[in-house]
């Protein structure tokens, strides 16, 4: 091989990378590392995350992308992918907060579910209630029936793990959480239904070795399926800054 | 053209030495103030110094503004404006417009400071909500980032005259590379103060009682403050590029060509990605969700091209000077500079930084991170290691050049940036392991009446810590760049033997350069591994829950 010639780098200007010409030795040719298009192509490195994102099944697949695969794979990998990953399937009306009852509504619904639910230590422990007959005739519509009024505050065990996911009122304002303190079951599925009551708050739910963070905009209810699995004293905290008092504002959710 | 930058802006004119002084001034008296607010801050979380919280969120509030709005942008627009300069060879036109927007910026840093100090704390993004019972607080608040973004959209005007001087007059066919990633950068201010004034009008006529108050505060603020995030990256990017020129007398092997199409990439891979700070928001449908993620992949490419370009254009020259090894061949670089030292810290916090934002753009794991002190964890990779080191680098080389005094002490300064890594290394690491534990974010006191974890404190306690060398670092490290500030007498500048001139130095055909495509590989690694991690906590929480954002 023979030895080429220096070559100005301040001439070579925008042809670097293209030194071969007809007659050159093959030699003379730019390193693979100094050329345009591997250096364009490394650029792009961080786009290869998605095959991670595929592989846990946090991105639809590129068939799913090409309308090739099924629709659904996106969804179905996020199940598999973790229980707190959420559904994943990009149904954005589930857990989105919506239109519905104003500020005073639902607070006046967050009243009624405290005093349904209250337990005598002043814990609110939303459960299927035994239901009387002449009152089972509609006033569920609000919340799918856990909240009747016309049921008895009588545990009713052959109800109390069924598949229906149980309403949870929470309502969030400066600087508290209404109610204070939750008793869930484990292995109970709720539809926590939230609210901010007047500025925006967070209503996080602390586990421990990580959270699930929730954000709530006021006179909005937002609204999210949780299962809790263990049995556990766990923290509800604001992690959106609403004053000075953000620090103290949290409440507690008590899985047995 | 003249390469040395040091003599191009030495032959600016005393108008145009003036107003790059002055604007220098205001941006480290921003930057100072913004240290002692963040110190503050990180100390008190920290459990470090006693501070009722309401005190230790203006502090924050302080910290936030100034640091992110002030001396962020008003160093940009003085660098913008003095590399445009020498870029035209005539010195600045059209001053007076600069002046005026230095001046409306230099009106909206006072503002911002005394609506900071009125009302409720309202951090640095501003929300209406909160200064409901203030509105007057609101008022002078918002003023100030009005008064921000209209210099911002008035200063880089006169940028963008300058540069189209010389082909308005016949003296250049086309914009050089510098010339056009100058412009655009230009350009991207421009976006950024109207982004401001969209922001922040509708909250300041709600103040005035010309309107209602807005309800979508929150959705304008994520896009502004993304923009405002990425848009100074941008910026470090184009000075990496004409420092290294000043430092090395290196240009681009790649030429101008390939260097304006990487960074008109800024303009199609940024804007689109601001999805990602959204995804716990309730109202966002699924399907953006799902895009957002996909788009901010994008994110990264404009940075890490320009950062392979600049680094194989090294590499090539440092090779051609004898350099070899792999890694051998960064000793030959100007480490004496303190200005090296910095660019080289700002290299390797880009890479950090990059590495925790693509576990962040993750929609899926936005219910793990979102709103956690995961995100400050991450972000002071960008702001503090990436952009405000590139930014006292570049006034540490502009200052002296206008008739300033060099840097002080240059041999103890230039240790200043890896002090500051090193802070920002235990800043980071407990900031992240925080935020994958759920660690809220602003929250001055994370014990919630010792209901949470008892390892919180300690982590935060290391984050004070952390934030304490830091701070302490970059402040020592722009003070020894404000000295520049004092006009020197007769002697000249004592860095100027600490460059070197690689230009025209002959590199061959065969000559490799790995290191940018190894970093490259290292970053995604990692990127790999800190999502996975994510991945796997998520699974592991003892919890189903879909919805309420997150999906």
């Amino acid at each position: 091989m023979s030895i080429q010639p220096p070559i100005d780098s301040n001439s070579i200007g925008i042809r670097w990378g293209r030194q071969t010409t007809k007659g050159q030795h093959m030699a003379e040719k730019s390193h693979f590392t100094t050329r345009r298009g591997f250096i364009t192509a490394m650029g792009f490195g961080g786009v290869s995350l998605y095959g991670l994102w595929a592989a846990y099944g946090a991105a639809p697949t590129p068939l799913a992308l090409l309308g090739l695969g099924h629709g659904d794979d996106h969804g179905a990998a996020g199940h598999a992918a973790g229980h707190a990953a959420g559904h994943g399937g990009g149904h954005g009306g589930h857990g989105a907060a919506h239109d519905g009852p104003s500020a005073e509504e639902f607070n006046r619904m967050t009243a009624e579910f405290i005093e349904r639910y209250r337990l005598p230590d002043g814990t609110v422990h939303p459960r299927v209630l035994a239901r009387t007959l002449e009152h089972d005739d509609g006033h569920g519509a609000m919340d799918h029936g856990a909240m009747d009024h016309g049921a008895h505050e009588v545990d009713d065990p052959d109800h109390a793990h069924d598949d229906e996911a149980i309403d949870v009122y929470l309502a969030a304002g400066m600087w508290y959480y209404l109610p204070g303190t939750l008793r869930l079951d484990a292995g109970q599925p709720y539809r926590f239904r939230m609210m901010a009551l007047d500025v925006a708050h967070g209503a996080s739910i602390q586990f421990g070795r990580g959270g699930r963070m929730v954000r709530l905009r006021p006179g909005r209810v937002t609204e999210m399926d949780i299962t809790f699995h263990e049995p556990g004293r766990y923290l509800v905290y604001c992690t959106i800054y609403c004053g000075p008092a953000h620090d103290v504002m949290q409440a507690t959710i008590e899985v047995v | 053209m003249e390469t040395n930058y040091r003599d191009r802006f030495a032959a600016l004119g005393a108008s145009d030495r003036r107003l790059l002084v002055a604007m220098s001034a205001v941006s480290l008296v921003a930057l100072a103030l913004g240290i002692v607010g963040g110190v503050l801050t990180a100390l008190a979380r920290g459990g470090l110094i006693d501070m009722i919280p309401n005190t230790g969120y203006r502090f924050l509030t302080v910290h936030g503004v100034s640091i992110f709005f002030y001396w962020l942008f008003v160093a940009q627009a003085a660098l913008l404006l003095g590399f445009s300069a020498v870029e035209n060879g005539g010195g600045l036109v059209r001053r007076r417009l600069a002046w005026t927007g230095f001046g409306l910026m230099l009106a909206g840093f006072v503002f911002s400071m005394g609506g900071a100090h009125m009302g409720l704390p309202l951090l640095y993004d501003g929300a209406p909500a909160m200064a409901a019972q203030t509105p007057h607080a609101l008022l002078v608040f918002n003023l100030g980032y009005l008064l921000l973004g209209l210099g911002l959209m008035v200063v880089p005007a006169c940028a963008i005259a300058t540069l189209l001087e010389p082909r308005r007059t016949g003296r250049q066919e086309r914009l050089t590379g510098v010339g056009f990633a100058l412009f655009t950068w230009a350009g991207f201010l421009v976006v950024t103060g109207f982004a401001a004034l969209y922001t922040f009008l509708p909250g300041t006529l709600w103040a005035l009682g010309l309107g209602a108050m807005p309800a979508n505060h929150g959705t304008n603020w994520h896009i502004v403050f993304h923009n405002m995030h990425y848009l100074p990256l941008m910026a470090t990017v184009i000075l990496w590029y004409v420092l290294v020129r000043h430092l090395t007398g290196v240009k681009s092997v790649f030429g101008d060509r390939f260097s304006k199409i990487v960074f008109s990439m800024y303009l199609v891979f940024v804007p689109p990605t601001s999805l990602y700070h959204m995804f716990l928001e309730p109202d966002l449908p699924g399907v953006v969700r799902v895009t957002g993620s996909l788009l901010s992949l994008f994110v990264s490419v404009p940075t890490l091209t320009a950062f392979l370009i600049i680094v194989a254009s090294l590499e090539l020259h440092a090779r051609a000077q004898g350099g070899r090894g792999l890694f051998g061949w960064m000793r030959m670089l100007p480490w004496r500079h303190p200005a090296t030292n910095a660019i080289g810290v700002a290299v390797l916090s880009m890479g950090l930084g990059i590495v925790f934002a693509f576990v962040l753009i993750q929609e899926q794991l936005a219910p793990l991170l979102s709103d956690t002190f995961f995100v400050p964890g991450y972000f002071h990779f960008f702001t503090v290691g990436t952009v405000s080191l590139t930014l006292l680098a570049a006034l540490a080389v502009m200052l002296p050049a206008i008739g300033g005094r060099a840097m002080w002490q240059p041999g103890l300064m230039r240790w200043m940036p890896w002090l500051v890594l090193a802070g920002l290394l235990v800043f980071g690491a407990a900031g992240v392991a925080a935020g994958y534990l759920g660690v809220p974010r602003r929250v001055i006191d994370v014990a919630y009446r010792s209901e949470a974890p008892a390892l919180w404190q300690g982590l935060m306690a290391t984050v004070g810590i952390g934030g304490a060398i830091m701070a302490a670092a970059l402040a020592l490290f722009a003070a020894g760049v404000a000295i520049s500030l004092v006009p020197r007498g007769r002697t000249a500048s004592e860095l100027r033997d600490l460059t070197v001139a690689w230009q025209g130095s002959a590199v061959r055909p065969g000559f490799t350069a790995w290191v940018g495509p190894v970093s490259v590989l290292v970053i995604v690694v990692a990127m790999y591994a800190f999502t996975a991690i994510g991945f796997e906590m998520m699974q592991a929480l003892p919890v189903t829950a879909a919805g309420g954002g997150g999906h």
